[in-house]
């Protein structure tokens, strides 16, 4: 290995390095299954285009359905990530996260303050008021076929009367 | 597939344009007489590019002019064409083309035709194989890293929909610098689309361009080619941050990579070993990192006070003239990040509310042991740490009565910030540990490559002036 023998490196860096590659291995062991999926990846015919789960597919649906221009109301956890994913896909439409727990007072006045023409429920646990809001007499919401996880209602805010919400 | 192959040239032509306008401002700033190595000035060049560009978007958007592929790129003629007419007669472009066609051969052949021994080629091949399952790793899968979703993949994505710096219809950290949203909005020009993952290759490049530096000075450092890869592969094969970020689309890859830069040089500096115009590179470097992450600015603070520091306790000849120089340096690099603070001034954003709490004792002490594990948690940086604090202590006097007095400085300055920060961060209690195990590893990785320039220490303890090979390949 001429002047860069092995040999003159001293007692310490060996030791040092020996460890470095008992790291290497565990390293390869790490990456091994994303490794093995990239390979998969890499042949699969629509590799890249990362619309592999439900949740992505109905995505893929809802900006079909929600214009460009449109605002949208999404109530779920932040701890889910769905509303970081869905703002990023959904882009440019608008989007005002409401937390479950937030009360229905809340919703409709957040409706009329962003014009917001959506409302979507997601996956995280809802509070048992939501589903008064849903069925609630003056037809303010209306139900949007959707194949995905979460619902999706319609505004109408012209239905929307105030002041009786809570 | 035609329409695969189409995308591909259109993103390379990109990147080839990034690493041209970079290339173009970098021979203006060097003066003739810069002895910067061929390989230097590729790596130099992205770096160059990304703030030049960046910083062009926000120009345009202050001026209400909307991006296009032609706004973004055919001003830069004007710098390019007579730059290169320079380069040329400075017989720059004729070494660094012959450079460029070696490295990709060496790259390619595995160095088997340039003869290098078997050692060499085993760290070679270590690095090939990191850089090709990061690329695929990067260009084969969408945004799905959260930052990347919330943050800058957002904006990117804002920026190019509505061709220029316009962030009125969400809320994402708004005031954060934007290099890197801006650059993956301009690949989005040149792919003609939200093309996220072939725009992500933007950063196995960084990285290369980091690697390909960190090399080069360590070379300067006095290493020869074998210890230099070892401890390049050392360095990008050691746990699983900087791995991860080769191809995840964060703004901490970009950070480090100037860091790099800016601390690398102005160790040389301080060495009095840097070549001429480097004060400018550093300058522009500080910039680079102000104006690509919101903790930027305190790691340029931090290399101008361990500078400084330096040059007060060694007392070089000239040391006042030396430390005036660092000063301006710093101030350079605060004016390049202030269109940005301007633009946020003038949107009324707040800055750093989300960050930015009062101190309280008890995270300082859990953020101190929580960041002394991460050090030695393998899975974050493997062996690099307790490696950089065994360097420490085998430079022994030299620590305090050499110039490496700098990176000892630079090292316990990041470490001390990064406690610091989570001394004030506004959490509460039972958040607190989540929220130091999701960032420490980023916060390490920026000072980790330029911390890691203390292995030439023990792998080169007789110090080399300048090293006979500047090809440095």
């Amino acid at each position: 290995m001429g002047p860069t023998s092995w040999r003159r490196f001293s007692f310490t860096i060996k030791i040092l390095f020996l460890l470095w590659l008992l790291q290497l291995a565990w390293l390869a062991w790490h990456f091994a299954p994303e490794a093995v999926a990239l390979s998969q990846r890499l042949w699969a015919a629509d590799a890249a285009r990362g619309q592999d789960e439900s949740f992505d597919r109905w995505l893929a649906e809802l900006t079909q359905l929600l214009p460009p221009t449109s605002t949208y109301i999404l109530i779920d956890c932040y701890e889910t990530g769905n509303y970081t994913r869905m703002r990023y896909h959904l882009y440019p439409r608008r989007q005002v996260r409401l937390d479950p727990k937030t009360s229905p007072a809340f919703l409709f006045t957040a409706i009329q303050q962003e014009q917001a023409a959506f409302v979507i429920l997601g996956g995280c646990h809802l509070a048992p008021h939501w589903r008064y809001i849903l069925q609630e007499p003056q037809g303010v919401f209306q139900t949007l076929p959707t194949a995905g996880s979460g619902l999706v209602l319609g505004v109408d805010p012209g239905r929307m009367v105030g002041g009786f919400y809570d | 597939m035609t329409e695969t192959l189409g995308l591909l040239v259109r993103l390379l032509a990109g990147l080839l344009a990034l690493q041209v306008v970079g290339y173009a401002l970098l021979v203006v700033l060097l003066p003739p007489r810069a002895a910067f190595a061929p390989l230097e000035r590729l790596a130099l060049s992205l770096g160059l590019g990304c703030l030049g560009l960046s910083l062009w978007m926000l120009f345009l958007t202050l001026c209400k002019v909307p991006f296009t592929l032609l706004t973004l790129t055919a001003p830069w003629l004007l710098l390019i064409v007579p730059a290169f007419w320079l380069a040329g007669r400075r017989g720059w472009l004729q070494a660094d083309g012959r450079t460029t066609k070696n490295f990709l051969a060496t790259i390619a052949t595995l160095a088997f035709r340039a003869g290098w021994p078997r050692f060499d080629q085993a760290f070679l091949l270590l690095l090939i194989l990191a850089f090709l399952f990061a690329t695929l790793r990067a260009v084969l899968y969408p945004f799905w890293a959260w930052d990347e979703l919330a943050t800058w993949g957002l904006k990117a994505k804002a920026f190019y929909l509505s061709q220029a710096v316009d962030m009125t219809r969400f809320e994402a950290h708004n005031y954060y610098p934007n290099l890197v949203p801006l650059v993956l909005a301009y690949l989005y020009f040149w792919l003609g689309g939200v093309v996220e993952p072939l725009a992500k290759a933007l950063f196995p490049l960084t990285g290369g361009a980091l690697v390909v530096l960190f090399y080069c000075l360590l070379k300067r450092l006095g290493l020869v080619r074998a210890d230099a890869l070892v401890a390049t592969a050392f360095l990008v094969l050691n746990g699983t941050t900087f791995l991860t970020h080769l191809f995840i689309a964060y703004a901490d890859l970009m950070v480090t990579y100037y860091h790099l830069g800016a601390a690398g040089l102005l160790y040389l500096w301080v060495r009095g070993e840097a070549p001429a115009g480097s004060g400018a590179i550093i300058t522009c470097y500080a910039g680079g990192m102000a104006w690509s992450k919101f903790e930027g600015w305190p790691l340029v603070l931090i290399l101008v006070l361990a500078a400084i520091l330096t040059l007060m306790w060694l007392r070089p000849p000239r040391a006042g003239k030396a430390i005036s120089s660092v000063l301006l340096m710093g101030l350079g690099g605060w004016l390049i990040s202030l269109p940005w603070r301007q633009f946020v001034h003038f949107q009324g954003w707040d800055v750093g509310l989300d960050h930015v709490g009062s101190f309280s004792a008890e995270q300082f002490l859990q953020g101190g042991w929580l960041v002394l594990q991460a050090l030695v948690w393998p899975p974050y940086f493997g062996l690099l740490w307790p490696v950089v604090f065994l360097s420490c202590i085998a430079a022994g006097r030299s620590l305090w009565n050499t110039p490496v007095l700098f990176l000892a400085l630079l090292i316990a300055g990041n470490l001390a910030a990064t406690v610091l920060a989570y001394a004030i961060v506004p959490t509460s209690s039972a958040e607190f540990p989540l929220y130091v195990r999701a960032t420490v590893d980023r916060l390490l990785l920026h000072a980790a490559p330029a911390s890691a320039l203390i292995f030439s220490l023990p792998l080169a303890p007789a110090f080399v002036q300048a090293p006979p090979d500047r090809n440095f390949i």
